[in-house]
């Protein structure tokens, strides 16, 4: 029976809702054909025209009145009933536009805002990797007292603490490089010219990850084998898509290396990239075809002393990770002695013991992003949490003020007849109708933010030893948890405070509403929520306000550093010599070939290279005392400066612009064949000489017997990594390319240019010349130092930038409270300003009064924020330079921004106020 | 003429659902039906008959489709459904045993 009702009514339904005009004018048709039929009758009977109309009429009732009934008897339909009060709902919002779009506003901002920051921060802290049981992986790090870490073990450590350890259910080793020109066999194929990320791992590095191909298999134990002797390579799914135009036959293709052919053995199923979070890797090819991919190298890198492997590894089940971060450091410790040597001083047993080797739990990947941004993503969070609750209780004081102003409505609506239940439903409506629209713009925000910081997080520095891998890719998506919980949380404040005057209407009537009576203190009273809330929202604007304020000095002072070089009219071309797999002695040759190219370019002015990389963002650890050098003739006398041995071409200062305050540069004479020379830098010389005179001076380095290098110069300290090197910047010595050991060093190369001009005119020009020099030459980058220190404090600017803007929109948005909240004060006090302005206040009488109120809200919030803004700068404060956390200009800079800003939103209300004609206010009793 | 009564909407749905049972009318017939076949007695206020047509067409035991009346012009007319006739079963039933009822306590003897 229920559904034979059904087929009978929806058509019916369906058609009232969609052709409702059609039905009306049935309606009307069929009410008319009624009355006709009545005259008709009552004429026929002999009663005159116009009377029988008449009678008509009058027997039928309100003709309107009746209509409405019929309407009513249709919206019954609860379906209908919510599409008439949805677009109810639309047609007020569109009557309070202002309101509309401020809290819709604020709405989005908020739900946007925080799924962006969460977003990012799930994809680099909480997504777990795609393996089996996540939680048992751990990665190793080095613990060197007193303050360093090394994540980068040799292949003998790795190997006894694989054998030696029974904790482990297994452990690998892996590192990666970028490599370029790799072939690939087969359709679609070809010679590619960029960069793909090759890791080297062991055998057993997919067993112990627990991770399974998709196609053909991954590397296995049995790959483990013969130095060379083992050419097979796993890819990535991302690589096949990318390179490979998703073919399909990938498996037993060749791929083709530095000249060595890999067969390709598997495909790994699409989301795995190893476990290095923000470095995917493209291809995976055993520890035994090390050297095929580091052709650069001219030895296998099995020594003690070649510490390069990442070591991760997979905690038997039953034991706990404490268990075996112990067994692991016994292990660890043996080796340790073992290597001191059984003639090991007691000082070197000391130190000995008191390294470490520590298990990291490595469920979420082995990110050294992660822990560098740990604290900067926290101080995000809380700035966006912060800008949430602004965005939440700004909603909140408009509903409130806005629910304030309808009380008449409210009343007159129940007077006539409405029901209670009826009213609340439709707030309900409005409320949802607000908090879907908030949700739409926030969904949209979320998108663009997320993309905007992810974006802002991938910038930054590249760095440069030999061939590692260095780009950063990132892969957040809108994250739908978070933007399910935020939408949760701004559509309950929405809805919530949209309900409140219903809530408080069916407590307290409406009476007061309609007769204005009693309308002062009950709006007043509940007005004081209002008011608290506006205060606690001033007090969140200055403490967003503030740490935007000290973000952006930040950054300025970073900016404008003295870098200790000529910053104008210089180009850095990063280039990688390793990749062209030329020997150790082609390197120099290569070297020459490349700057003399570059030499000829008209405009360029010197042009030279150094083996480090400028402004890479690279900040130097705190090293242990050592001796960087002894100086012939003089004791040892040992630093804690962490020391730069820098390889250079001849003319490297001029190119740089780095001052010589004494002695020459090198020139071509100064190589492996004559005697030993060293440029040093000023606090190298300070150190060792004091105030005397250095050049000329022979000093020996490391494990020389005898001091014969001479010092030829002595070379102005420079900043190398980034502006906020400060105390820690490592003293430097610089050496000839073609010096005894710059055999294994230069392998990569930063060409420094400077030119006469803009150098970004010659840049194009310059990479082609490069490019031209050595085709197989891959050119990573050509820079000025404003690129690379753009590069370098992206992150810095990114933070300064998202401050900026959540202390716009947090001033945003109190001031919009502000008013909300003052406008209905005012409208409220009508009659009473009225009855002042007839007792002979002058307008700016009425102005001040109704200012001090917004001041002192304002002073109020600013009040209840600075101790806070203080505890949150305190927070971040090893993220500032050049400011202190309790600086006081800035404290006092965003107390008076604010009071400003705040005073021109109570300006409005306030002029409104004053202009205020007695008489007008006196009759309306409000 | 007496004044005609007021009726409960509850007996005015089992009316208009007799009449329809008897055969198809539009509105107009059925208020005009109603006061000739109960001698005048029974006189429905128009206005209100609508209302109460409109309901029970949501209710899905009247149908209604627009017809060429007697006099040629547009009407539309109302039908029972086979959902309404079980209802007016019902209404019947009930109205019986109410009426059935307030004879017996009209009936009581006066002390």
């Amino acid at each position: 029976m229920r559904i034979e009702h059904w087929q009978l009514t929806l058509p019916l339904r369906l058609r009232s809702i969609f052709r409702r005009a059609r039905v009306e004018e049935e309606l009307d048709e069929e009410i008319r054909y009624h009355i006709d039929q009545h005259v008709q009758h009552l004429v026929a009977r002999g009663v005159a025209p116009g009377e029988a109309m008449r009678i008509a009429l009058a027997r039928f009732g309100g003709i309107e009145r009746r209509k409405d009934e019929v309407r009513d008897t249709r919206a019954m339909t609860s379906l209908e009933q919510l599409g008439r009060d949805i677009s109810y709902a639309l047609r007020t919002l569109h009557h309070s536009p202002i309101f509309t779009a401020v809290t819709v506003l604020s709405l989005g901002l908020g739900i946007g805002a925080t799924t962006s920051v969460f977003g990012v921060i799930d994809a680099l802290v909480l997504r777990r990797l795609p393996v089996h049981a996540p939680d048992r992986l751990v990665t190793l790090r080095e613990m060197l007292p007193p303050a360093r870490t090394n994540d980068e073990l040799a292949y003998e450590t790795y190997t006894r603490l694989r054998d030696e350890t029974g904790v482990l259910s297994g452990l690998a080793a892996m590192n990666m490089f970028d490599r370029s020109n790799i072939a690939v066999s087969g359709v679609g194929a070809g010679i590619d010219a960029g960069r793909a990320r090759v890791a080297i791992v062991t055998g057993n590095y997919f067993e112990v990850l627990g991770a399974t191909a998709r196609m053909g298999r991954t590397l296995s134990a049995s790959d483990d084998g013969a130095l060379g002797k083992l050419p097979v390579a796993v890819i990535s799914d991302a690589y096949r898509k990318r390179r490979l135009g998703n073919a399909p036959d990938v498996v037993g293709r060749k791929l083709t290396l530095n000249g060595t052919a890999f067969d390709i053995v598997g495909v790994m199923p699409p989301g795995f990239t190893g476990h290095w979070v923000e470095r995917p890797a493209d291809i995976w090819v055993p520890f035994a075809m090390h050297q095929q991919v580091i052709v650069e190298l001219p030895y296998a890198l099995t020594h003690r002393n070649d510490m390069w492997l990442h070591l991760v590894g997979r905690v038997r089940p039953g034991v706990t990770m404490e268990q075996a971060q112990v067994a692991v450091q016994a292990v660890y410790q043996r080796i340790m002695k073992d290597w001191a040597g059984p003639a090991a001083t007691a000082d070197e047993l000391r130190e000995v013991a008191g390294q470490r080797l520590s298990l990291t739990s490595s469920g979420h990947g082995y990110s050294p992003r992660r822990e560098a941004l740990a604290k900067a993503l926290a101080a995000l969070s809380m700035v966006v949490g912060l800008v949430l609750l602004v965005a939440c209780t700004n909603v909140a004081v408009l509903l409130l003020a806005r629910a304030a102003r309808r009380e008449r409505e409210m009343a007159v609506r129940l007077a006539i007849g409405a029901g209670r239940g009826r009213l609340a439903r439709q707030l309900l409506t409005e409320s949802v109708v607000l908090a879907v629209l908030g949700g739409a713009v926030g969904v949209i925000l979320s998108m663009w933010g997320t993309s905007m910081l992810s974006a802002g997080l991938t910038a930054g520095p590249v760095e440069m030893f030999w061939g590692r891998s260095s780009w950063i890719t990132f892969d957040a998506h809108v994250n739908a948890r978070a933007l399910a919980v935020t939408a949760a949380i701004c559509l309950t404040t929405g809805i919530v405070f949209g309900l409140a005057p219903a809530v408080r209407g069916a407590r307290v009537g409406f009476a007061h509403a309609l007769t204005g009576r009693g309308a002062a203190t009950s709006a007043v009273r509940r007005f004081r929520l209002g008011k608290a809330l506006v205060v606690i929202q001033v007090a969140l604007s200055i403490v967003v306000v503030m740490a935007a304020g000290l973000f952006i000095r930040t950054l300025r002072n970073l900016d404008r550093r003295e870098l200790g070089f000529d910053r104008n009219g210089v180009l850095f071309v990063w280039t990688q010599p390793s990749a062209t797999g030329a020997s150790p002695s082609q390197l120099r040759e290569l070297w020459r070939t490349v700057l003399d190219r570059v030499s000829s370019i008209p405009g360029v002015v010197a042009a030279s290279a150094s083996n480090g990389a400028m402004l890479n963002g690279f900040i130097p650890p705190v090293a242990r005392a050592s001796n960087i050098l002894f100086v012939k003739g003089q004791p040892p006398k040992p630093t804690n400066r962490t020391a730069w041995r820098t390889f250079v071409a001849p003319r490297y200062f001029e190119a740089m612009g780095i001052p010589l305050v004494a002695g020459r540069e090198f020139t071509e004479r100064d190589n492996d064949m004559s005697a030993r020379t060293v440029i040093i830098s000023e606090s190298v010389a300070r150190h060792y000489f004091g105030g005397e005179n250095s050049v000329g001076r022979f000093v020996g380095f490391g494990s020389d017997s005898v001091a014969d290098t001479e010092i030829i110069g002595v070379a102005r300290d420079v900043i190398e990594g980034t502006p906020r090197e400060g105390a820690l910047a490592p003293m430097r010595t610089y050496f000839s390319y073609r010096d005894r050991e710059s055999a294994r060093r230069i392998a990569i190369m930063m060409a420094v240019v400077r030119t006469a001009g803009d150098p970004r005119t010659l840049a194009a020009r310059v990479r082609r010349e490069v490019q031209a020099a050595s085709p197989a030459l891959p050119v990573l980058e050509v820079d000025t130092v404003d690129d690379r220190l753009a590069d370098v404090l992206a992150q810095d600017r990114l933070i300064a930038t998202i401050a900026a803007f959540f202390a716009g929109l947090a001033t945003l948005l109190a001031c919009l409270g502000l008013y909300g909240v003052i406008a209905y004060t005012t409208a409220r006090r009508t009659s009473e300003i009225g009855v002042r302005v007839a007792l002979g206040a002058s307008h700016r009488r009425i102005l001040g009064m109704v200012l001090s109120e917004g001041v002192a809200l304002t002073l109020a919030g600013i009040a209840v924020g600075v101790p806070i803004a203080l505890v949150v700068a305190r927070l971040v404060s090893d993220r500032l330079f050049g400011v202190t956390a309790t600086d006081t200009p800035t404290m006092v800079g965003a107390a008076v921004l604010l009071l400003a800003v705040t005073v021109v939103a109570a300006l409005i209300p306030a002029r409104r106020a004053a202009r205020v004609d007695p008489m007008t206010a006196l009759r309306a009793n409000t | 003429m007496s004044k005609p009564t007021d009726l409960v909407q509850g007996t005015l749905d089992l009316l208009i659902l007799k009449m329809l049972a008897l055969e198809s009318l539009n509105g107009w017939s059925i208020s005009q039906r109603l006061t000739q076949l109960s001698n005048d007695v029974l006189q429905v206020s128009d206005g209100s008959l609508y209302p109460a047509l409109h309901k029970l067409e949501q209710g899905g035991w009247i149908t209604s489709e627009w017809r060429p009346s007697e006099n040629n012009r547009r009407a539309k007319f109302y039908s029972l459904t086979r959902l309404g006739r079980r209802e007016l079963e019902r209404e019947k039933a009930n109205w019986n045993r109410l009426s059935a009822a307030i004879s017996m306590v009209v009936r009581l003897q006066e002390a």
